[in-house]
């Protein structure tokens, strides 16, 4: 036996998202996930949009953040994952980062810091609260918990050397989705 | 043996000081799953004398021997951090399923009503409506409904998750709309933010209910009163209870008040009869 | 010696002939066959006329080749009674034929063949439909298909001509057949002279033309009859329901279908095309019970004319039996049917009540032999004929009804049911026709299970002689008045009547005045017995004087009381007219629903459920009123489709802002599975690209190499 894969803090992104749990009734996910998508898809907000990867598996979306005006991020664009869980909306969605994102409440990977995707999740919550709120993240970085130490000082402490630094790090979304 | 390639990602050993948030909180989650479903969402009745068993603690099993005249028992339900709320909800649809096909349309039709304070409190409709439906439904089929088949639609977690939410928004609204009365309880001295403080406590799914949730709880519904016994180890021989009333009661008479008692051991709640 | 001479000259000999069949082939390949390539062979191909002098020409020109190439052997290999140069001749025309051969293979040429024997075909056909007959015209044909026949003799290239020509006449007659044939039935074409003509053109025109493009052959004839008839049985079989909807008029298709169905394999495939036809065409929830069954009646009566025995009958008849079973109003149907009555829920079928009064005496012969003992025209039943086959000799299709069921008794309970309306629905008591298709039904179902049909018969036959009495003024008893004479009752024997329900009804005043008069009277001249009336029964002849209008109804008690009641006043709300006519609200409702349809109260607009009388009609304004409905839903039809294409497209964008491109089948299973029932996406993906490309035309997309991308 693979000592490395029976270990039992061992944690695997698959298997979080394969392992059916006493909650999952995919139907009514879908069911969620479709009146979500068309109250998305109708209220068209500007500067944010998602959607589902693929018609076979409504828990896996990508989505697209433009940055807020008046901020660092003002003029770019962002590309996101949104996996949703089988109990969903009652467990929150895994969030990520897909193009480079350099701010003090996201990690080099991608993952966000963000209390609503955690302990402050909660079921009134949608895909439209979620997005709006990560672009309001943006503008407004919780600096005292960073996953991103050095974001963080140079959100007050040099702006300057933050946009730099920020945008050595941009990837424009074309690019991307060349990738 | 684990064939290659069968696990796309390479499980790592987690150094525990190197873990992120998200990781941690997939761990904890993963745990508590584990180790909830074990358990069924709402249990079958048990006399109270089973709870015995479970203490050799002399001020325990007095406090037990206390509570145990005649019928008494109680009903287990899973611990996953909705426990008081679910036990609450069970046991509310649990008492009305025994009235009349009348009564439950009267606490029907008033429950539903109370919805009201949820756009009060700058709840959007389209936030709210799927869970209160699921409400709505089950108060439809309640007049019909055996005792068995009431505990299986609450251990369906579509139903009963969507319940809880119900009640929970219903708490945290009344907080909100009652912003004065709260505050001073909620206020650590650092300034205290009413909604903040409902977000991380109330809305929050699978956060415990502490008391303040529960006496919102029950302003919110205005027709039950609630009692809570407590059995920990705090000094003499019998559980303290604390009553939860609702400080504005309907003046109709029309829907029925109802009685809840929730039985409490430190960190949980399950449904206690007496 | 001189044989080893000879044997060497042999051998030069036979080289030469190798050598002479080489230079042969590679000069027909060089000059030859492009000289009758065509070089505008597709623009001739169009006219039919150049395509038969294109095809002559071909073929002259081969011949032409054929006599310079034969011309060296001819000579060289002359000697007749020499045995190696009689094989040496036959070796070369043999190689001459097989080079030409190849060269007719070419698609040109078969193509060109086609058209022109098809063409040959296609004029012996009209040269048949319309008899103004050219003989020069067709002599002038045959005489240039003759010349075609001698070149093709020429290059001994039979066996293709006759490959193509049959080829072609396969495909023709088929076609000509149902092009001429199908979907007529009524005309007397289709039965014995229809055979006739198409005898006339097979044995005429037809095999004239085809026999002299080919080598005579006596099976010609009777090879193209067989084609005929399979092309016929195969148009009957496909056309037999259409021939059962409008049989009678069909019955000369039958004839002729008749005399071609002979094998089993057709007879299988007229069962199976019929019932698919059925299941397809009939027996499904959209059709009314009385179409299935006057249907039903139509088969019985055509599978009987084609196969008097019943075999094909029984098993066509299968299904539809089957189905009738399980509708609920068959029944229903039947009996009103029989009974001559029409109704609108049940459709017409009082030709059953025909068929009833003309079969009946013939009923009874029927069911003495019923094993056909002394049948002296007996033969076994065909060998298709299901194991639980029963022969019915009649083409008694009441007698195939009746037989849907199990027992009659659900027939005996319907009429009992339908025949109590109808004696109620009664005016004057007369009651000749009821009493005539009773007698019909006894005969069909016997006497002891209608019994109770004869007492009801009676109780309006004693009823009438009652009614009489009591309104006859010299026998009024002293101290009672006289009875007035608006009020006619029947008197019926409780116990032997269907059960009525048990309804009350406030009848007005005066009425009610008139029943105790007649209850009084009643009980004078019948001692003994004691009248209960049944107020919602009967019928009521209303003359309304309106201030613009009189109108004249014959309506139901309830519907009467009701329109009395507006004598009082004009306006009245439900409640109030329920419970002043002791009437349920629905009842009350439907009441005032056949008022209301009949313009006579309207439903008040600014207030439900209130009533006013219209003493003037209000024509105009209602249609005015239906004009505005009419116009509205347009409109909201219009809204919705704008409404659509803004979903729609808000789709696309989201798709397309978070998937930079994507092929037109993706993003129609995108909204397929993305877009909610309740707002429903029904195009297909035609319509998808049409909107697409608006969309592109509008600059907001843009179509890059098979995938559709947001414009930026």
């Amino acid at each position: 036996m693979d000592s490395q894969n029976t270990t039992p803090t061992t944690f695997s992104s698959h298997k979080m998202q394969d392992a059916p749990t006493a909650m999952a009734d995919s139907h009514s996910v879908t069911k969620r996930l479709q009146s979500e998508l068309m109250q998305l898809m109708m209220s068209n907000v500007p500067g944010i949009s998602a959607f589902p990867v693929s018609d076979s598996n409504l828990c896996q979306w990508t989505g697209t953040i433009s940055g807020p005006e008046g901020t660092f991020y003002e003029g770019l664009t962002y590309k996101i994952s949104m996996t949703f869980p089988p109990n969903y909306p009652y467990h929150a969605p895994v969030i990520r980062f897909v193009s480079p994102m350099w701010h003090p409440n996201v990690d080099m990977s991608g993952n966000i810091c963000l209390d609503i995707l955690k302990e402050k999740w909660s079921a009134i919550y949608n895909v439209q609260t979620i997005l709006l709120s990560l672009q309001s993240l943006l503008g407004e970085p919780n600096n005292a918990s960073p996953l991103n130490a050095q974001a963080a000082d140079l959100w007050d402490g040099n702006p300057a050397e933050y946009k730099r630094l920020m945008m050595t790090h941009y990837k424009d979304i074309g690019e991307i989705n060349d990738e | 043996m684990v064939q290659e390639g069968e696990l796309p990602t390479v499980a790592v050993e987690h150094d525990p000081d190197q873990l992120d948030d998200l990781t941690i909180l997939r761990l904890t989650q993963e745990i508590k799953d584990v180790e909830a479903s074990k358990n069924p969402l709402v249990g079958d009745f048990k006399p109270i004398s089973v709870l015995l068993d479970e203490y050799k603690d002399a001020t325990f099993r007095s406090k037990i021997k206390a509570l145990g005249g005649g019928n008494a028992g109680y009903r287990p339900v899973r611990g996953d951090g909705n426990c008081a709320w679910r036990a609450f909800a069970f046991r509310y649809f649990e008492l009305l399923s025994k009235l009349s096909k009348e009564d439950i349309e009267a606490s029907s039709k008033f429950l539903l009503s109370r919805t009201g304070i949820l756009d009060a409190a700058g709840y959007s409709e389209t936030g709210y409506i799927d869970f209160v439906e699921e409400t709505s439904n089950l108060f439809q089929k309640l007049p019909d409904m055996t005792p068995e088949q009431l505990v299986s639609e609450f251990n369906n977690a579509e139903v009963s998750s969507a319940i809880i939410v119900h009640f929970r928004l219903l708490a945290a609204a009344y907080i909100k709309t009652h912003a004065d009365d709260y505050l001073p309880f909620i206020d650590d001295g650092e300034g205290a933010d009413i909604s903040e403080y409902c977000n991380r406590n109330i809305e929050a799914f699978s956060v415990e209910a502490d008391h303040l949730a529960l006496s919102a709880l029950v302003n919110s519904m205005t027709t039950v009163d609630l009692g809570v016994v407590y059995m920990d180890r705090s000094a003499g021989d019998e559980a303290i209870v604390h009553n939860f009333f609702p400080t504005e009661s309907t003046v109709e008479v029309d829907p029925p008040s109802l009685k809840i008692d929730l039985l409490y051991r430190p960190g949980h709640y399950d449904i206690f009869y007496k | 010696m001189a044989a080893a001479v000879r044997l060497r000259q042999r051998n030069l000999m036979d080289r030469l002939l190798n050598w002479y069949i080489d230079t042969v082939r590679s000069h027909f390949a060089l000059h030859g066959l492009p000289a009758i390539k065509n070089p505008n062979v597709p623009g001739i191909l169009s006219d039919l006329i150049s395509v038969g002098n294109v095809l002559k020409r071909v073929l002259a020109t081969l011949c032409d080749a054929w006599h310079h190439y034969m011309f060296p052997i001819s000579f060289i290999y002359a000697d007749n009674s020499n045995k190696d140069d009689m094989l040496a001749r036959i070796r070369f025309r043999h190689s001459l034929t097989a080079m030409i051969d190849i060269a007719l293979s070419d698609h040109e040429f078969q193509l060109m063949a086609h058209m022109l024997v098809e063409h040959h075909l296609t004029a012996c056909g009209k040269h048949e439909e319309n008899q103004m007959v050219d003989d020069r015209d067709e002599a002038q044909r045959l005489a240039f298909l003759a010349e075609i026949r001698q070149q093709i003799d020429v290059l001994q290239v039979q066996d293709r001509m006759e490959r193509i020509v049959a080829e072609v006449y396969h495909k023709f007659i088929p076609r000509y057949i149902s092009r001429q044939y199908a979907r007529i039935w009524e005309q007397e074409q289709r039965a014995e002279p229809l055979m006739v003509e198409l005898k006339n053109l097979i044995y005429g025109p037809i095999t004239r033309c085809v026999s002299v493009l080919i080598r005579r052959d006596e099976l010609l004839e009777s090879r193209l009859y067989e084609l005929v008839t399979e092309c016929l049985v195969k148009l009957g079989i496909e056309e037999m329901f259409d021939i059962v909807i409008y049989f009678p008029d069909s019955i000369p298709a039958l004839g002729y279908l008749k005399m071609c169905l002979k094998t089993q394999e057709h007879r299988a495939q007229l069962v199976t095309e019929f019932q698919n036809a059925c299941h397809a065409r009939l027996l499904h929830c959209g059709a009314n019970t009385s179409d299935i069954i006057s249907f039903y009646m139509s088969t019985i009566r055509a599978f009987k004319l084609l196969e008097p025995r019943g075999v094909l009958l029984d098993k066509v008849s299968r299904s539809i039996r089957r189905y009738l079973r399980d509708r609920e109003d068959t029944v229903k149907c039947i009996v009103n049917g029989m009974l001559e009555v029409e109704d609108a829920n049940t459709g017409d079928l009082s030709e059953l009540g025909k068929e009833l009064a003309s079969s009946s005496g013939t009923q009874s012969a029927d069911a003495v032999d019923d094993n056909g003992y002394s049948d002296m025209n007996w033969v076994p039943d065909p060998i298709d004929a299901a194991p639980d086959f029963r022969n019915k000799r009649s083409s008694d299709f009441i007698g195939s009804l009746l037989s849907l069921y199990d027992n009659k008794e659900v027939f005996v309970k319907e009429i009992v049911v339908v025949l109590a309306n109808r004696l109620l629905d009664l005016k004057n008591y007369e009651i000749d026709r009821e009493m005539m298709h009773l007698e019909l039904l006894k005969l069909l179902f016997g006497e002891s299970d209608l019994h109770n049909c004869d007492v009801m018969v009676k109780d309006i036959l004693e009823s009438k002689r009652v009614d009489s009495n009591i309104h006859d003024p010299t026998t009024v008893a002293p101290g009672t008045y006289p009875v007035a004479g608006i009020v006619h009752a029947s008197m019926l024997s409780k116990l032997f009547w269907p059960a009525f329900r048990d309804e009350d009804l406030a009848l007005p005043h005066v009425i009610e005045e008139q029943l105790n008069r007649y209850s009084a009277k009643f009980s004078i001249l019948k001692s003994a017995r004691k009248l209960t009336w049944l107020k919602r029964l009967g019928s009521v002849d209303v003359t309304l004087e309106l201030e613009d209008r009189t109108l004249d109804f014959t309506v139901s008690p309830d519907r009467a009381s009701m329109i009395y009641l507006f004598q009082e006043r004009s306006t009245y709300t439900l409640t109030e007219l329920s419970a002043r006519l002791n009437l349920d609200e629905i009842t009350t409702r439907r009441a005032l629903g056949f008022w209301i349809k009949n313009d006579v109260l309207k439903e008040d607009e600014s207030c439900n459920d209130k009533f006013i009388l219209l003493e003037r009609a209000e024509e105009s304004k209602k249609k005015v009123l239906l004009d505005d409905a009419a116009e509205s839903s347009v409109q909201t039809t219009e809204e919705k489709a704008t409404e659509e294409m803004r979903i729609y497209w808000s789709y696309v964008n989201g798709m397309l802002t978070n998937i930079p491109a994507l092929p037109i089948d993706r993003i129609q299973s995108f909204l397929k599975m993305l877009i909610p029932k309740e707002v429903g996406y029904s195009r297909n993906v035609d319509e998808l690209r049409d909107f697409l490309t608006v969309m592109v035309a509008e600059e907001k997309l843009e179509y890059v190499s098979g995938s559709y991308r947001l414009k930026r």
